[in-house]
Order: C-alpha cells, then sequence, then structure tokens
C-alpha cells in the first residue's frame, strides 16, 4: 500500500483555493485544451467541455474551502478523473449514454488519483445536497436559518424579521427539524 | 418533549442563552446517548449549514474569476491554436504522460463495458481516441492482468476472472471499484456469504460506490428470499440514487 504524501502539485489547490488568478490562468493554458478534447472525443459539445471543465475546477475549489486537501497525485491526472466522472455521469443524466443498474465499470486509475478525486466528487454532492435541502424549505424559514448561521444573535435575527425573540427561537427549531428530518435518508453524505 | 422543543434547548445552549433550570433540563436529557447523539447531528448539521454559507459567497466570485480568466484564454488564442487546440492532436507531454495511459487504462474498459451492455459507444471508437499499447508500456506486468481481468469481467466471464481479481485485490485494497467488482463475481457464483461480506465491506467505507453496493446486497438478499432484510436496507437507500425504485418494490 503506498504510502499517503502530499504531491508537489499541491500548490495548485492552494492557488485555486485562495482564488489566484495566476494559477486559475496556467490551469487553464495547460489542460483545458486537452480535457475539451477528450469530451469532444466523447460525444460532448464545445459547450458542454467548458462547463465540465470549470465545473470541475469549482467541485476542487470547493474541497478546498470545505476543510485541509492534500493532494497525494499529479494534479492533471486527479483533475481528469473528476472530468471523466462528472461526463459519465452528465451522459447518463442526458440518456446520451444508457448505464443500466449493474453497470459497474472497471478502471486501472491509480488508489491515490481515485482516492483523491473520490473525496473531492463526494464533498460536491454533500455541499449540493445541504443546498437542495435548504432550498426546499419555505422562505421565511430559509431567510431565518440564513440570517442566523451569518453569525446573529437570536435577538438580531428576530430584530432584522421585526419579530420577538421568543417567536424567532421557536420558528428556528421549527425549522431546523424540518431542514434535519429532510437530510435523514442522506445523513451518510451530510456528516462525512 | 416534542423534537422542535429539544432543539430550542440545543440551540439557546450554542448560544450560552439558557437559563439555570433549562441547563438542568438539557444535562438531564443529554444522559439519554440517542438525545446525545440527536444534539451532535444538530450541532454538525449547523456547522455544515455555516461552512456551506461562506462557500457559496467564495463560490461566486471564484466563478467570476474563472469566467474572466476563461474568457481571456479565448481573446489570447491565435486561430492557429485555436485550431490546433480543436482537433485530436494529443501531443502535449501532459498527455503522453498521464492522459493517455489514464485515459486508456480508464476509458478502454468503460468503453468496452458500455458497448456491450448499450451498443452506444463502440469499442473501436474508444480505442481510436487512445493508444492502447502506451498501457502496456507505462504499466508493465500489471497492466496485462489488469486488462485481463477487464476482458474477461466485461464478457461477463465471472468466474474465469474471480481468480484473478482475488490476486490482484490483495495487491490493491484500495481499490473499491475492483472489491465490488469481486463481490459481483461471487453473486454470480451464488456465494451469497462472501458476496454479503464483501458489499458490507464497501457500504461501512462510505465513499461513492456506497450506493451501488446497497444495490448488489438488494439483490444477494432478494435471491437468498431475505425479506425483512431487504426491506430494512431499501428504506436506508439514499433518495438520488435507487430510492424511488426501492420504494416502489416495497410497494409491491
Amino acid at each position: 500500500m503506498a504510502a499517503t504524501h502530499t504531491h508537489t502539485d499541491q500548490f495548485i489547490i492552494t492557488g485555486l483555493c485562495n482564488n489566484d488568478t495566476r494559477v486559475i490562468r496556467d490551469v487553464y493554458k495547460n489542460y483545458s485544451a486537452k480535457i475539451y478534447n477528450w469530451i469532444k472525443q466523447n460525444n460532448g459539445t464545445q459547450v458542454e467541455a467548458e462547463d465540465i471543465f470549470q465545473e470541475a475546477l469549482m467541485d476542487i475549489f470547493i474541497k478546498a474551502k470545505s476543510s485541509d486537501f492534500t493532494l497525494t497525485c499529479p494534479f492533471d491526472a486527479f483533475l481528469f478523473v473528476i472530468v471523466r466522472n462528472k461526463w459519465f455521469s452528465q451522459l447518463k443524466f442526458n440518456k446520451k449514454m444508457v448505464v443500466t443498474k449493474d453497470a459497474v465499470f472497471l478502471s486501472n486509475t491509480s488508489n491515490n488519483e481515485m482516492k483523491d478525486a473520490e473525496a473531492v466528487i463526494m464533498n460536491e454532492r454533500q455541499h449540493q445536497l445541504l443546498g437542495e435541502k435548504l432550498n426546499e424549505l419555505q422562505e421565511g424559514c430559509k431567510t431565518l436559518l440564513e440570517l442566523s448561521w451569518q453569525g446573529l444573535s437570536m435577538e438580531e435575527v428576530a430584530t432584522k424579521l421585526n419579530v420577538t425573540y421568543g417567536y424567532a427561537r421557536k420558528k428556528k427549531s421549527l425549522c431546523m427539524a424540518k431542514l434535519i428530518d429532510s437530510l435523514k435518508v442522506n445523513k451518510h453524505i451530510i456528516l462525512q | 418533549m416534542t423534537i422542535e422543543e429539544k432543539y430550542e434547548l440545543f440551540d439557546a445552549s450554542l448560544e450560552d442563552k439558557l437559563s439555570k433550570e433549562e441547563t438542568l433540563v438539557l444535562q438531564e436529557i443529554l444522559k439519554d446517548t440517542k438525545i446525545q447523539e440527536e444534539f451532535d447531528t444538530y450541532v454538525q448539521i449547523q456547522n455544515q449549514y455555516i461552512n456551506w454559507q461562506k462557500i457559496e459567497l467564495d463560490k461566486k466570485v471564484f466563478k467570476q474569476n474563472l469566467d474572466a480568466v476563461k474568457l481571456e484564454q479565448q481573446d489570447t488564442m491565435s486561430p492557429v491554436e485555436s485550431d490546433r487546440n480543436n482537433s485530436n492532436a494529443i501531443k502535449v507531454s501532459f498527455v503522453k504522460k498521464y492522459l493517455i495511459p489514464l485515459s486508456a487504462a480508464a476509458v478502454i474498459p468503460i468503453g468496452v463495458f458500455v458497448a456491450m451492455q448499450t451498443g452506444l459507444f463502440t469499442a473501436k471508437q474508444q480505442i481510436a481516441a487512445f493508444a492502447p499499447d502506451e498501457l502496456s508500456m507505462e504499466r508493465g506486468m500489471e497492466a496485462d492482468t489488469f486488462a485481463n481481468i477487464v476482458t474477461l469481467y466485461n464478457e461477463k466471464k465471472y468466474q474465469e476472472a474471480l481468480p484473478l481479481i482475488e490476486t490482484y485485490q490483495k495487491a490493491h485494497p484500495e481499490n473499491i471499484n475492483i472489491q465490488l467488482a469481486k463481490a459481483i463475481c461471487y453473486l454470480d457464483k451464488k456465494d451469497f456469504p462472501l458476496a454479503e461480506n464483501e458489499l458490507q465491506s464497501i457500504i461501512a467505507q462510505n465513499n461513492m460506490y456506497k450506493e451501488k453496493a446497497q444495490w448488489y446486497l438488494a439483490n444477494v438478499y432478494l435471491k437468498q428470499g431475505k425479506q425483512e432484510a431487504l426491506k430494512a436496507l431499501f428504506k436506508s437507500i439514499s433518495k438520488d440514487h435507487f430510492y424511488f425504485t426501492a420504494m416502489k418494490l416495497i410497494a409491491r
């Protein structure tokens, strides 16, 4: 079993996490064309390829922002695994490719590449799920929760919403109960 | 005590707004391990959302930067470069070093498999995009073994693939994809206890293969007539995967 160590390409992750334009520029310059070509060779259009490339970078950014993320493989290989995963998911979604229930693909991607990419993919699912479930709440609940998560005290939240402190407190517990209940089935994803 | 009342207490305690009486009540109810778990979940989910909200704001700024760089790249790209990038010219060292072997290793089996399953992508199309001989040059003997596994597995010759998979997995215990393939081979062999062991192990690892493993585990239960285990499993399946199919099956 290979020992886990930080790859020298970690600086790219740090750069993306810091929204460093120089790093983003280099990433586009060095990797975008090849990724675009690969997607186009696999039933994609130029626009789809550009979107997938950008979404993959967004996913990496979210992961790097969410927790300490250590890259243990070359960035290009890691990026490619994420792109490939996203693209096959999209093909499946668009029904351009029928992936049957028992479709289990074998690939010879190295363990490190797979592990790093998997961390990003799972994190993206988690992030997306949190957003989806929050958006399913009624607007009043959503606003109250968002305000309370911004670091405001419940008194301040109550003042902003022009309601009493007691009401705001009670309402928050009701909204949290709804939210947590809706996340119950996906608890394993949320509480990674 | 209703769940909302509990949450009100949890939230007030996190804000340090509990009265003495409420503090005593909270301390008392937290002695119950189930409520302690609920409290931990509450805190974790709230923290996840606080973090999520911060990232959502950063994400917008990052996206703007990505869009700006993308435009900049398009503007600076000469027509010749643009043409080259849009063609199949995979000549740059990055591609040679990583993308070709990686893609060949990954995409050829996927292509072969999908072609067999769907007829949409032919293996020829996939292989044409990547040089297959680069795979063996880069990965040597291991690639031969793996290619053999992939061929046998994708041709559904599970019993022939199984011994090779078992050997390969010993050297690569972290490869969950292979572990899942192994479980499927056991399932095909009707060796249900071994299939179940492998699938349970994948599920316990909570990774991206979890849902697929759950689906196969359901097959294992179904083939053994374990109705109760099957129902319990279906109820635990994540909503964005096989949930709806699972619910339909429960209803039957």
